[in-house]
């Protein structure tokens, strides 16, 4: 089972996102924001992150060019997931290290294809070694 | 200098000589006119009390210099020199504005073009302008419009860009309830399927949390977009202070308590009725209490209300909360921005309530401002007129 960190600190996101992606056969773990997550990824191993970008503290942005920069986790494929959803906050999200870009309200077909595209292209690399 | 009166600034703004001859007067005394004043570009010549025609200095001088100039014209009655002019001097009546007066003087012979022009008045001895005097006072004005075009463009530009602001803010904030809302019922929807409801009750009070949220943040958004296509009326009534204020502080009761904060309310009793709106008076200090309450946790939240300077009357806020930095002071009354964009999450709140509160504040004559000291609390002061101008400004 694929085991994904759900970084996002809107209560309600959180809840109904992880849900979706449990119900969708993900191993899912949960952090309220980008510090948090780091906390995680010290002690956890992951197959994918997903983030949400506008977080207090270190935001999303932020906080996928600190994972970016760090051999542990530079190899993790990180899903931006945002309610910005203007095509220069997709940029913004790719700039900062992130693999893909999806916006809220979440279409769950559209966000699965997204983490299987990461996912498949994690293993494909995984595999060329 | 604004460009609606540009286009109204006339002839009669600009510096002018009113010399004047008599048609009798000989071409020798003109001469001698011009030697002594040596900036007049041109001198009138008047037949008893009526405009004749005028003689434009460079013209005549470079006329006594031809052939037998001098002793043609010099001992002769001006008028000959007028009369024999290859063109007529341009007349303007007064009301002639600088763009125009430009358009007919550039429309002579090139030759011409930079002769002194005459302003026929009405009840005064015509004026001559200098050419020169012209131009200049249209390339004061171009620049003047210049600089103001620079200003509303760039003011212009500024605006635009708050609302692109405000666009992708407001799509941003509308995005997180429905995530909620869209979310929870597809996952209702399964639960129904498969018959697992043990949470459902707590999902569809999450959908109709969600639900009141944007709600409350599609009627903020409707009455900022009132206020600025100035739609938004003014209901004006004559109503008790005290009432309003023990009606405020009961509705700031509940939400006190909710942080355990100590609430007090100190009223100058001066002030007894007020002629104003009293439900846009109410909205305002009851978000105005409801953010005291909310950022402020085991503290203290005032509301003091006194006269001032005669007819006003001064609503302040203040608490010993979390308080604001530089840059959230700056842009605490914009819309959707609580300090910074999360603040609504952990907070609560549409992001429009000091937005709105402050465009209420105006409308009612008044003004809302703000000091505030990062962990250590914040102050809001509104100041209204007790009695509202009835035809004071329409929104």
């Amino acid at each position: 089972m694929k085991r994904i960190l759900f970084v996002e600190d809107d209560d309600m996101s959180r809840d109904v996102i992880s849900t979706r992606l449990l119900r969708s056969g993900f191993d899912v773990v949960l952090a309220e924001d980008g510090l948090k997550a780091i906390e995680i990824l010290k002690t956890r191993a992951f197959d994918l992150i997903i983030l949400d970008m506008s977080m207090p503290g270190l935001t999303g942005w932020e906080t996928a060019t600190k994972l970016k920069a760090s051999p542990a986790t530079a190899t993790i494929p990180i899903l931006a997931l945002s309610a910005h959803a203007m095509s220069m906050d997709r940029k913004r999200a790719l700039d900062a290290g992130c693999g893909d870009f999806d916006s809220k309200p979440v279409h769950l077909p559209r966000l699965l294809a997204k983490i299987e595209g990461l996912l498949g292209c994690a293993e494909g690399q995984a595999a060329g070694k | 200098m604004n460009s609606t009166a540009t286009q109204y600034i006339t002839v009669l703004d600009l510096p002018f000589f009113d010399v004047q001859v008599s048609d009798t007067a000989l071409g020798s005394e003109v001469a001698r006119l011009f030697e002594e004043n040596p900036s007049l570009p041109g001198i009138v010549v008047m037949h008893e009390d009526q405009y004749f025609g005028m003689v434009c200095r460079n013209q005549f001088f470079q006329r006594l210099g031809r052939p037998f100039g001098i002793e043609i014209y010099t001992p002769r009655p001006i008028t000959v020199f007028v009369e024999s002019a290859a063109v007529e001097p341009v007349s303007l009546r007064p009301e002639t504005t600088i763009q125009n007066a430009i358009i007919l003087c550039l429309a002579r012979p090139i030759e011409f073009v930079y002769d002194p022009f005459v302003i026929a008045m009405k009840d005064q001895p015509p004026r001559v302008i200098d050419f020169l005097a012209l131009i200049l006072k249209q390339t004061e004005l171009l620049t003047a419009a210049q600089i103001e075009a620079h200003a509303q463009r760039a003011a212009a530009v500024s605006a635009s860009n708050a609302k692109s602001d405000f666009l992708a803010n407001m799509s941003h904030e509308l995005r997180t309830p429905l995530t909620a809302i869209i979310g929870y019922s597809e996952i209702l929807i399964e639960d129904v399927k498969s018959g697992q409801l043990s949470e459902s009750v707590r999902r569809l009070e999450s959908i109709a949390k969600a639900g009141v949220h944007l709600l409350e943040m599609i009627n903020g958004i409707l009455d900022l977009a009132k206020i600025e296509a100035r739609k938004m009326d003014l209901f004006i009534t004559t109503f008790s202070l005290t009432d309003l204020i023990s009606e405020i502080t009961a509705i700031a009761q509940p939400l006190m308590k909710k942080n355990d904060n100590e609430f007090s309310v100190i009223s100058d009793q001066a002030v007894v009725e007020m002629r104003s709106d009293e439900a846009k008076l109410r909205q305002c200090l009851t978000n105005l209490l409801g953010n005291a309450a909310k950022f402020t946790s085991k503290g203290r939240v005032n509301l003091t209300v006194r006269k001032e300077d005669g007819d006003w009357v001064v609503f302040e806020v203040s608490d010993t909360g979390i308080g604001m930095d530089e840059i959230q002071l700056s842009r605490v009354f914009e819309s959707f921005q609580q300090g910074d964009s999360s603040i609504s999450r952990r907070f609560g709140g549409t992001g429009l309530g000091l937005s709105l509160t402050k465009q209420y504040g105006e409308m009612l004559g008044g003004h809302l401002g703000v000091q505030s000291v990062l962990n250590q609390g914040t102050t809001f002061t509104m100041k209204v007129p007790m009695r509202v101008k009835e035809h004071g400004r329409n929104f």
